[in-house]
C-alpha cells in the first residue's frame, strides 16, 4: 500500500512539474522569451545580455506605423526582427497557416490571420507599411501568415526583417531564453547590476501573472492531492499495522513478561513500523522514479486535451520532471502518517499488563 | 521466600464475573521445586501470573522476599521481571523473528550483559539443553520438545531467582514432557531457583518437593 502510494505520488508530481515546466515552456518559448526587455538603446549589442544560464537572445526592434492592404489598412507595430536568431530561439514561426516565415534579407513581411482578414490579404500579396504617416508607403509582400490563438501576439504586430526595417535605430526590444532550470530572478540579477543602461526587465512570472498564480495553484492542489491520499492511506496502513501488532501480539506479551518496559515496547514498535515504512518507501521511490525516467524520456503528447489552450501554445507534449519535492515529499508523508498510526496500536500494547496479552494471544 | 495471602481475582467474561482466584494462600520456600496441580479452569494460569507479577490480583498479596509486588510501579515492575523472573509458557514461547542464539539472548540483553559474556552463556545453555547446533535456527525449524527446551534456557539465562511454568508439558509427548520436566528441575537446582510450575501431569508431582492442589479457585491441599 505504501509502495503503491508512495510510487505513484512521485509520478503525479512529476507529472505535476511537468506540466508547470510545459507551460512555462510554451507561453515563454512562443515569443516573449523567460526574460522581456523594451527600450534599449540602438548602441547596446545583443551580446551584452548574454550572461549565465542564458540560451539565447532576440532583438526586436519596434516601431509603430500605418500597414495597408489593396482596400484596407490598419495601425501596426512592425517590428524588425532577425528571422535566423527567431527560429533558433522562439517558436511562433511555426505556427506559420500560409506561406513560409521570413528569411534573410527580402522585402517582406510576416503578418498574423487576423490581420490579413483585416487587410483582406493573404501570403503572396504585397502590403505597404509607412512608420507615422502616410506619404512614405514601402512596399512588403506578405511572406506568411501565423495564427497562435493568443490575442497580443494575432493582433496589430507585424514582422519584418531587420535588414529592410524602416527605422532600425530606434530603441529596441529583447527576448531573453533561458537554459533549463535557471531562475530568471537570478538572471535580472545580473542585469541590474551589470547593465549600464535604462530599460525594463521583466520575468515571465511579472509579465504572465496569470500563468503564475496557475503554477502555484497546480502545485497547491497536488500538495492537497498528496495530503488527502496519505490520509486515506493512513487509515489502511493502521489496519494494516493492526493487523501486524495483533498477529504477534503473543510475542509482545512474552516480551512485557520477560520485563521489557512499556517505553521499550512502543519504541520497539514505532521502530519495527519505521523500517517496515522505510522499506516501502524506498521501494516506492524506486518505483516512481523509474516511471518517471521511463516517460520523462519520451514524454506524455496531451495534445487532444491541450490544442485550444494557450499556455500550450507550441506542444502539448508534457515531460515529467523529478524535482527534490516531488521525490522526497511523498515518502516523507508517508513516514509522518505511518508514525501517526502506529502510535494506537502501539499504546495499546504498551499499555496492556502481559497477562491479559498472553490471554487473548 | 514466596508468599501467597489471600489472593482473589475475578474477571468479566460474556458469561459474567469469572471467580478466578478466591483467597488463595501458600508460601514457597527458597529452591523449592513446586507443582499447582489442578483441572482446567481451576485458576492455575491465573495463579502463575499473579505470582510472576503479570497481572495484578483484585485483593490479597504476593510477597516476594518481603516485597509486596503489588506495591511496584509499572518499571519496578518490568525491572523486577527482568532481573529475578524467567517463565515458560505452554506454547509460543519464542520470538519467531529472533533465531534460537538470539531467544536465549534476549534476556540477557535486556540485563545488559556483555556480548562476550552473553556468548558464552548462551553457549553453555545450549550445550545444556542439548541443542548445540540449533543457535543459528529459527523456532519454526525446531520440534515442539526443542521449541520447550530452548523456552527453558531463555527463560534460565539470566540466573532468575524464581522460574514460573505454566503447563509447559502440555503440548508435548508424556516422555519428551518428562524429559523436559526433569531438565527444568536440574537447571533449578544447579542454579539454586525456585520453580513454579502448573500441570496435569501427577508423574510430576513425584518430581516435586511441594504440590499444590487448586480446585475452583481455591487451595485444596498443600502437600509437602
Amino acid at each position: 500500500m505504501v509502495v503503491a502510494a508512495v510510487a505513484a505520488l512521485i509520478f503525479l508530481s512529476a507529472l505535476a512539474v511537468g506540466i508547470n515546466d510545459a507551460m512555462i515552456r510554451n507561453s515563454a518559448g512562443l515569443y516573449a522569451g523567460h526574460i522581456s526587455a523594451t527600450g534599449l538603446p540602438a548602441e547596446l549589442p545583443p551580446d551584452s545580455l548574454a550572461v549565465d544560464g542564458v540560451a539565447g537572445i532576440v532583438k526586436r526592434v519596434p516601431v509603430a506605423g500605418i500597414l495597408a492592404g489593396p482596400k484596407h489598412f490598419e495601425t501596426v507595430i512592425m517590428l524588425g526582427i532577425d528571422p535566423a536568431a527567431e527560429k533558433k530561439n522562439a517558436a511562433f514561426w511555426k505556427k506559420t497557416v500560409q506561406g513560409s516565415f521570413l528569411s534573410g534579407a527580402s522585402q517582406g513581411v510576416f503578418i498574423s490571420q487576423t490581420l490579413a482578414d483585416e487587410l483582406a490579404v493573404g501570403a503572396g500579396d504585397t502590403v505597404r507599411f509607412s512608420p507615422g504617416d502616410r506619404e512614405h508607403f514601402k512596399p512588403f509582400k506578405v511572406e506568411g501568415v501565423y495564427t497562435t490563438g493568443i490575442d497580443q501576439l494575432d493582433r496589430g504586430l507585424a514582422f519584418c526583417s531587420l535588414a529592410v526595417h524602416p527605422d532600425p535605430q530606434q530603441p529596441w526590444a529583447a527576448s531573453v531564453f533561458l537554459k533549463n532550470g535557471v531562475d530568471p530572478e537570478a538572471v535580472l540579477a545580473a542585469y541590474r547590476s551589470s547593465l549600464p543602461v535604462a530599460g525594463s526587465f521583466k520575468s515571465w512570472s511579472q509579465l504572465m501573472p496569470d500563468l503564475r498564480q496557475l503554477i502555484d495553484l497546480n502545485y497547491v492542489s497536488m500538495s492537497m492531492v498528496t495530503v488527502l491520499v496519505f490520509g486515506v492511506v493512513s487509515l489502511g496502513i493502521a489496519c494494516a499495522f493492526v493487523i501486524f501488532i495483533m498477529k504477534h501480539l503473543r510475542e509482545y506479551g512474552i516480551m512485557k513478561a520477560m520485563g521489557v518496559t512499556a517505553g521499550e515496547m512502543m519504541r520497539l514498535i514505532i521502530m519495527e513500523i519505521m523500517l517496515m515504512n522505510l522499506g516501502a518507501s524506498l521501494a516506492g521511490i524506486l518505483a516512481g522514479t523509474a516511471a518517471v525516467l521511463l516517460v520523462g524520456s519520451t514524454g506524455i503528447d496531451l495534445t487532444a486535451f491541450t490544442s485550444h489552450n494557450r499556455y500550450f501554445a507550441v506542444s502539448g507534449i508534457i515531460y515529467p520532471r523529478l524535482t527534490a519535492f516531488s521525490l522526497w515529499s511523498p515518502p516523507a508523508l508517508a513516514l509522518v502518517f505511518s508514525l501517526g498510526s502506529a502510535i494506537w496500536p502501539a499504546l495499546l500494547v504498551a499499555r496492556k499488563k502481559a497477562a491479559d496479552i498472553l490471554k487473548v494471544g | 521466600m514466596v508468599e501467597c495471602r489471600e489472593i482473589v481475582k475475578k474477571y468479566r467474561s460474556g458469561r459474567g464475573i469469572v471467580h478466578a482466584l478466591r483467597g488463595v494462600s501458600f508460601t514457597v520456600a527458597p529452591a523449592a521445586r513446586v507443582v499447582i496441580v489442578g483441572k482446567s479452569g481451576s485458576g492455575k494460569t491465573t495463579l502463575l501470573n499473579c505470582l510472576g507479577g503479570l497481572d495484578r490480583p483484585d485483593s490479597g498479596s504476593v510477597i516476594y522476599n518481603g516485597r509486596d509486588l503489588n506495591g511496584l510501579s509499572p518499571l519496578e515492575l518490568s525491572l523486577f521481571l527482568r532481573r529475578d523472573m524467567g517463565f515458560v509458557f505452554q506454547f509460543g514461547n519464542l520470538l519467531s523473528y529472533l533465531n534460537v542464539f538470539e531467544n536465549i539472548a534476549f534476556p540477557l540483553t535486556l540485563n545488559a550483559v556483555e556480548g562476550r559474556k552473553k556468548k558464552l552463556r548462551v553457549e553453555e545453555l545450549l550445550e545444556r539443553i542439548g541443542l548445540s547446533d540449533a543457535g543459528p535456527a529459527l523456532p519454526h525449524e525446531l520440534s515442539g520438545g526443542e521449541v520447550q527446551r530452548v523456552a527453558v534456557a531463555r527463560a534460565m539465562a539470566h540466573r532468575p531467582k524464581m522460574l514460573l511454568a505454566d503447563e509447559p508439558t502440555a503440548s508435548l509427548d508424556s516422555a519428551t514432557g518428562k524429559n523436559l520436566i526433569q531438565l527444568m528441575f536440574d537447571m533449578g537446582r544447579e542454579s539454586g531457583c525456585t520453580m513454579v510450575l502448573s500441570t496435569h501431569d501427577t508423574e510430576v508431582m513425584d518430581l516435586a518437593d511441594q504440590c499444590i492442589r487448586i480446585r475452583d479457585g481455591m487451595v485444596q491441599a498443600a502437600e509437602v
